[in-house]
């Protein structure tokens, strides 16, 4: 083989992701030696501007660190004040905020699996994943007033009750996703395309699972058994002794932590987040659904507080975790924000390597990442000709690498 | 094996003695009809032993995970530096054990040695430490910004108390801007 290399810039915007991200893949022929990765190009400063904000105001804020997971981050936020100011949540309202965080996993997962197909070009799964998931955007939209940004949390509980009339709304919900999950579950595990595009494409090993602190269905597809829900007791999750990690071992699989072992772990997500709100409906208790529902004696009595408090939560993505330090003010003095993809994003680099061009796009939509789109790609090779290509170019390959292992599983 | 916080702290205390500065466990229950207990120990050390500790909890309970990249609190001599790691992470139901460790650095003397060696993936964490908070990390295998433009000065860190954007500041008082 011959030991020239050549690089290639991927990004920083890009279709395969939702924010801009720059790569650079050094290549021999078609396969991928070594990546390196360059971030920051949409770099808010969200840390920053919490603290000049009240304990409330930053709730609403946090909620635009991420539209998919955009309780996960409220949810991480408000338990690591509640912890640091001692605040106990009202039974209801560990509920309500465990059936909001399923729903939203829910359809986190089913975006996921679209914008996965559409990377493979398998774009009749692409449609319909993402008209199926319009159903739970809807539920949402019903429950919490909104499809994304529910402003569903505040310190000490949640804002809105699901009432006893949402209650057979949401049940009718559920039911329509379990007649569908047969169906979802046999195009995404089973379709023999689908598993020559991911099977032993993207591998991350237990070892490096576990050295690169990956998280969420990417640590637990690769036999790392790590599901913050299980690990860390918060809302209604232990009162679900039956509650475990999923792994690709549920399907009879030992984890090679591939993409296909990710898709494995996600469809099963789906399945468990639906008995998770079933579980729910059926023990919520009644009673209050906040500590305080006074935002201003919220503000003033944390404003008289000293403290640190540590909130996780595992969003769709993998564990999103804040610190929180109060210091007598009205806003926190201090919030550090870790997102799931921050701690994906090494695993990458190992993932890659070795990995052919026409499978970047789905090796990187594996993870789920958080970060966004683009258009250019362009090549720079050793004799300094520069070669650009376009998305549709990238994508045409990726594409092109689908029809051959159709024609081949049709032979 | 059940992991005891507390048992911890006190491997800390053993190996390490008045290096080891303070430690406290904080305890919350959980769960509404299933009462569970949250644990979180906070270890509050010296810089010169956080290395060699980090490495000792690696060896006899497993490979840490950074949780979160770490926090600080600025005081008149120096800051502290907080890395929330946990312990045992994906071995049991409620077998976790976070541990958040407190590091003081004075501002004069503004470095601490990577941990990268001992947790690879606190590398990114690392590198937006330092360009947020101006922290050195000594023997770092890479010490490039992560996130910040290459058009902000290298002795910026825009997370430090009393960070004023250059480029508002410039413009104070023009149009438009107060």
């Amino acid at each position: 083989m011959s030991l020239q290399t050549y690089t290639l810039n991927i990004g920083p915007t890009h279709p395969a992701f939702k924010e801009p991200v720059q790569f650079k893949f050094e290549i021999n022929g078609e396969i991928v030696v070594k990546t390196d990765i360059e971030f920051g190009y949409t770099h808010r400063g969200i840390e920053s501007v919490a603290r000049s904000r009240n304990f409330i105001e930053v709730i609403y804020l946090l909620e635009r660190v991420c539209g998919i997971c955009s309780v996960s981050h409220p949810m991480a936020y408000c338990m690591a004040v509640e912890q640091a100011a001692g605040i106990e949540v009202p039974g209801r309202a560990q509920y309500i905020r465990t059936i909001i965080g399923e729903l939203e996993r829910l359809h986190s997962h089913l975006l996921w699996a679209g914008v996965a197909a559409h990377e493979i070009g398998f774009d009749t799964l692409f449609m319909y994943t993402w008209n199926v998931r319009e159903d739970v955007l809807d539920l949402l939209e019903q429950v919490t007033g909104n499809r994304v940004n529910y402003a569903m949390l505040t310190i000490g509980g949640v804002r809105r009750d699901i009432t006893e009339e949402l209650v057979p709304v949401v049940r009718e919900v559920l039911d329509h996703y379990r007649s569908l999950f047969n169906r979802m579950s046999e195009i995404m595990l089973h379709d023999e395309s689908v598993r020559m595009r991911c099977e032993n494409v993207g591998v991350l090993t237990y070892e490096d699972a576990l050295k690169f602190c990956a998280v969420g269905p990417t640590a637990r597809a690769s036999g790392l058994n790590k599901d913050v829900r299980v690990d860390y007791p918060m809302n209604a999750y232990p009162d679900m002794e039956w509650l475990r990690p999923v792994s690709p071992r549920d399907l009879g699989r030992e984890p090679h932590g591939d993409v296909y072992d990710r898709v494995i772990v996600r469809v099963l997500e789906i399945q468990q987040s639906i008995e998770i709100i079933e579980y729910c409906l059926d023990h919520m208790p009644e009673g209050p659904i906040a500590e305080e529902t006074n935002s201003v004696k919220i503000i003033n009595k944390l404003k008289k507080m000293q403290g640190e408090g540590m909130g996780r939560y595992e969003a769709p993505r993998g564990e999103v975790s804040h610190y929180d330090i109060l210091d007598n003010r009205e806003g926190p003095a201090q919030l550090k924000v870790k997102a799931p993809t921050y701690s994906n994003m090494q695993t990458w680099v190992t993932m890659l390597e070795g990995a052919e061009i026409a499978d970047i796009p789905i090796v990187v939509a594996s993870i789920d990442p958080c970060i966004a789109c683009a258009d250019r790609m362009t090549f720079t090779k050793g004799n300094g000709k520069i070669v650009t290509l376009t998305s549709a170019d990238l994508h045409k390959m990726s594409i092109e690498k689908m029809n051959e292992v159709r024609k081949r599983c049709n032979r | 094996m059940k992991l005891h916080p507390d048992y911890i702290a006190d491997r800390l205390k053993y190996v390490f003695g008045e290096d080891i500065h303070a430690s406290r466990i904080v305890e919350r229950e959980q769960g509404v009809t299933r009462k569970v207990t949250q644990r979180v120990l906070h270890v509050t050390m010296a810089r010169r032993v956080f290395h060699r500790a980090l490495s000792l909890l690696k060896n006899e309970f497993g490979q840490p995970h950074i949780s979160c990249p770490m926090a600080s609190k600025e005081y008149d001599e120096g800051m502290e530096l907080i890395y929330p790691f946990t312990l045992f992470s994906g071995e049991g139901e409620y077998n976790e054990i976070p541990v958040v460790i407190t590091v003081f650095i004075p501002y004069k003397d503004l470095r601490i040695r990577t941990v990268s060696d001992v947790v690879p993936g606190i590398l990114y964490m690392e590198r937006e430490t330092r360009e947020m908070l101006g922290v050195m990390f000594e023997d770092t295998p890479d010490d490039r910004r992560l996130f910040t433009p290459s058009s902000l000065p290298r002795d910026m860190h825009p997370m430090r108390n009393g960070f004023i954007d250059p480029a508002i500041k410039n413009n104070a008082g023009k149009e438009g801007i107060k």
